[in-house]
């Protein structure tokens, strides 16, 4: 350790107490580097962590009168007057006997506890009958014997003391346990290497202000203060993306790196996007007020080549189905909802795609709304990615393997899959991540290939389209230890700026 | 491990238990200090950390270890370049005078960051 290199870090307070660290004790460093006691200790903790002194923390405990206690070491406990009293009457009243002791209502109930617990006195038909003998009236009793040893320290109480403590404890201020916190410094060689070494203060810069850049004398050959690197430094809270953002960041970055290309679009959609085109009949349950949320205004519809393929598909059914055997109504796929799943995207896109752009992947990251009621559980916004693979040659095998590759890198790495049901999709897929922590599966994904119904009205044929949904918000939920999924939208500042960054 | 290395002016500090924020002047020398940074903390010597600051070779697609790029070029002009591995997420973010580079850890790293950055700065 080069000591000069030390000496040049030390701040103005950590000089200035050094010379006295000998001292061992905080008041007289304090009073030798007339520095107050929160000052000399924060100088001390400094010298620490360069590894100048050792401190230890020690608490110590005392046990000390309180304001009544301090009454009866003159007056005489309650029960000792009370005992005076009864050795005198030898038979009194309840009422006459809380009288005649001028004991309040509380000395005098607390008197006759004590009193009986001892077998010193029994009570009888509203009576006080003394059983004492002489002996048992003069001698001390061990809270009279604790009292008048008062203070005392706690580590070194006697099993009669406490006894004798426990019972004084219940009583209303009679003792009191204070603690009191010590320090013990320790100089390591080092820091006896430093003070032989001798410090001087002097034309040396601590801090740069304004005053001092002005003017170059001020500044000009003069040594400042080295930068230590290592010294602890308050936290100061920088900006940062919100956490959920960071992690939809993170789920959009994995996707990148599997080949996938980003779909956008607006959080509104028309009813046509979100639900039409992906063969949800329009009296499904789905479609009802109270699980969506609908926009007061109607839209226009898309190409009319793609909306009577939908209607047809809807209406009769396509490669062999029969549809869902109704009138399609172009005014209700008008409606305008805000989306409640990110698949209107692949809709969307699927759409778009022509013969030549396969095989093609794509994937959407982004929040999706249902008219939910907001509990711990239960948000009316969530985020979801969504993805497709739209490719001649893939089954539910690869659907499969993408969904695990995906848990995998979003750091879960047990997942199950079940069978499920879809409107759009078939077969369908759920699929369960193992919570370690609860010991439990947690149901995040949702997929299945898309049914031709929804990928010959929009590609214009029908082929393998492979799909999926996962909610994100329990994953978020997991990996920081949210309890309630309302906290992932609050902006409470503070927590916040606890938050730790998403790393997988 | 032994790392060489010209020192650089700090300009400031910032530590949490989640991460820690570092300034520096803008010049020449931050390549080379963060190459042999990353070392330190533990990451892999691979073309990505070889490359930082360094064009690269289009034909072999591997950094040109003999040159380095001029650090005050108008192509660093408020670019974030990032590196992670399992223990850190960093972000170094250009500004016209000055670096700002953000390290993001799994569990408090305060500590280990400072100790490996302490030889690299100028007292």
């Amino acid at each position: 350790m080069n000591i000069q290199r030390l000496i040049d870090s030390l701040s103005p307070n950590e000089k200035k107490i050094l010379p006295y660290i000998e001292e061992k004790k905080i008041s007289e460093i304090c009073k030798k580097s007339n520095l107050d006691k929160v000052s000399v200790v924060r100088a001390l903790e400094y010298l620490k962590n360069k590894k100048i002194l050792n401190l230890s923390f020690k608490k110590k405990k005392t046990v000390e009168i309180g304001i009544n206690g301090a009454l009866y070491k003159k007056k005489g406990l309650p029960e000792r007057r009370l005992l005076n009293l009864l050795n005198e009457k030898r038979l009194l009243k309840l009422g006459d006997a809380q009288k005649q002791s001028s004991l309040s209502k509380n000395e005098f109930k607390a008197s006759l506890g004590a009193l009986k617990k001892k077998a010193l006195i029994e009570l009888k038909n509203g009576k006080i009958i003394f059983n004492a003998n002489k002996e048992e009236i003069s001698k001390k009793s061990l809270e009279e014997m604790f009292l008048e040893s008062l203070p005392i320290k706690y580590d070194s109480l006697s099993p009669e003391q406490t006894y004798a403590l426990k019972s004084l404890q219940n009583r209303k201020n009679i003792i009191r346990i204070t603690e009191r916190k010590s320090i013990d410094i320790e100089i390591t060689d080092l820091g006896k290497k430093l003070i032989g070494y001798g410090i001087k203060s002097h034309d040396l810069i601590e801090q740069i202000n304004p005053e001092i850049l002005r003017k170059e004398n001020l500044w000009k050959g003069k040594k400042f203060r080295r930068y230590d690197v290592t010294s602890p430094i308050p936290a100061i809270n920088g900006g940062k993306r919100h956490f959920v953002n960071q992690a939809t960041d993170y789920a959009r970055k994995i996707w990148t790196e599997m080949g996938f290309q980003e779909m956008t679009g607006s959080i509104i959609m028309s009813s046509f996007w979100n639900f039409d085109a992906l063969f949800t009949a329009q009296d499904h349950p789905v479609r009802e007020m109270h699980d969506t949320l609908f926009i007061n205004k109607k839209t226009e519809l898309p190409d009319k080549k793609i909306v009577n393929a939908v209607k047809n598909s809807h209406e009769k059914g396509v490669g062999g189905s029969k549809g869902w055997g109704y009138s399609w109504n172009e005014e209700e796929a008008k409606r305008l909802v805000l989306r409640t799943h990110t698949t209107c995207l692949s809709a969307q896109t699927l759409a778009k795609l022509k013969e030549q752009d396969l095989p093609a992947k794509f994937f959407s990251v982004g929040k999706c709304f249902r008219n939910e009621t907001v509990d711990w559980n239960h948000g009316f916004e969530f985020n979801q990615t969504d993805g497709i693979v739209v490719d001649e040659n893939v089954n539910f095998s690869n659907l499969l393997g993408y969904l695990k590759q995906f848990a995998e890198k979003m750091g879960f790495k047990k997942i199950r899959f079940r069978p499920a049901y879809f409107p759009y999709t078939e077969p369908s897929v759920e699929g369960d991540i193992w919570d370690e922590e609860r010991k439990e599966w947690i149901e995040v994904l949702a997929a299945g290939m898309f049914r031709p119904e929804v990928t010959e009205p929009l590609f214009g044929k029908p082929i393998p389209v492979l799909a999926w949904g996962p909610g994100f918000d329990r994953m978020l939920m997991k990996f920081y230890g949210i309890k309630d999924m309302r906290e992932l939208y609050k902006n409470n500042i503070t927590q916040l700026r606890k938050m730790r960054f998403w790393m997988k | 491990m032994k790392i060489e290395t010209k020192k650089i002016r700090l300009l400031s500090i910032s530590k949490n238990e989640h991460r820690s924020e570092y300034s520096f002047l803008r010049e020449q020398k931050f390549f080379e200090m963060i190459r042999n940074l990353l070392l330190r903390l533990g990451f892999e010597k691979n073309d990505w950390v070889n490359g930082f600051g360094r064009p690269w070779d289009e034909e072999t697609e591997k950094p040109i270890l003999k040159k380095e790029n001029d650090i005050l070029s108008k192509d660093y002009d408020e670019q974030i370049i990032t590196f992670s591995n399992y223990n850190y997420s960093i972000d170094i973010i250009f500004f016209s005078k000055k670096i700002f580079v953000i390290f993001n850890y799994k569990k408090d790293m305060q500590q280990e960051i400072s100790k490996a950055l302490d030889s690299f700065v100028l007292d």
